[in-house]
């Protein structure tokens, strides 16, 4: 069992799958489902990332020591900047985790992360409701609330809120609720 | 919350990490169980490394635990350890299955 875990977020643009899981709502053969699009786009998906797609630097945005740390801290809110790595457009944020085994004679890291080799653990991807046009070297900062869902403690509710200026988009702000049922 | 049957507990095996790490809440009973660990708590994680892949009763003897469970996995384990009443296997690399 690993003694040490490290969740991350990163940038992505993927336009074309949001267009296929999310805008599909807006015109199912002509009729207007866009109802259905709120609850699709804050459902968190679960799929492979293909690591072409990343457009940022990765964020640690938890980091857990099984020896000491608590229930409680497992519910918890975080600061994130992710500083862009190329000019894209981003259009969801990534989570995926890292493991470690550090107590043995020579620790080791497993990553689920998107550049990492495929586990059944995927990445979990989370749309924003507006893709932000990014510049290389350009930072998006913003927190991450992560929590058991009060009704359901297997559920994991989470929420992404950002402050982003950008050339292209000028400022913007949102915040976005998310719950993996 | 769960109650265990004994009031302390010799090794844990879990595979604990949900989507997103924490999906499904399963690091709680992981916690639960940690703190229910027979001291000192390093000689816990000592135990916790690795993949463990097959676990047998040590029987008679620890040899003859050994020897039953090195007839049960499918290729050979790189350590195996004794862990309170248990023959351990534990594997260090984990072939990720599809």
């Amino acid at each position: 069992m690993p003694d040490k875990a490290s969740l991350y977020m990163v940038g992505i643009e993927d336009a074309q799958y949001k267009e296929e899981k999310i805008h599909f709502w807006e015109n199912v053969y002509g009729f207007d489902m866009s109802c259905i699009k709120q609850i699709a786009i804050a459902e968190p998906l679960v799929d492979t990332v293909n690591p072409d797609q990343i457009c940022t630097e990765p964020c640690e945005v938890k980091s857990i020591d099984i020896m000491t740390v608590t229930k409680d801290d497992l519910a918890f809110e975080a600061g994130w900047q992710l500083m862009a790595t190329r000019d894209d457009y981003l259009t969801a944020v990534v989570l995926y985790f890292d493991v470690g085994f550090t107590k043995i004679h020579k620790p080791i890291w497993i990553s689920t992360g998107p550049r990492a080799p495929y586990t059944h653990w995927r990445q979990t991807v989370m749309y924003l409701h507006e893709q932000l046009t990014v510049h290389k070297d350009g930072c998006i900062k913003g927190t991450f609330f992560c929590s058991p869902n009060p009704v359901n403690h297997r559920d994991l509710d989470f929420q992404i809120a950002y402050n982003f200026h950008s050339k292209a988009d000028g400022v913007k702000e949102a915040s976005h609720s998310y719950r993996m049922r | 919350m769960l109650t265990l049957w004994q009031d302390q507990v010799d090794i844990i095996i879990s595979e604990w990490m949900g989507y997103a790490l924490l999906y499904e809440s399963m690091l709680d009973t992981v916690l639960y169980a940690r703190d229910k660990a027979r001291p000192p708590l390093p000689e816990l994680v000592r135990s916790m490394i690795g993949f463990v892949t097959a676990v047998a009763p040590k029987i008679n003897s620890a040899a003859a635990g050994e020897n039953l469970l090195r007839k049960s996995v499918r290729r050979q384990p790189d350590a195996v350890t004794e862990v309170g009443g248990l023959v351990v296997a534990i594997e260090r690399r984990y072939d990720h299955a599809r």
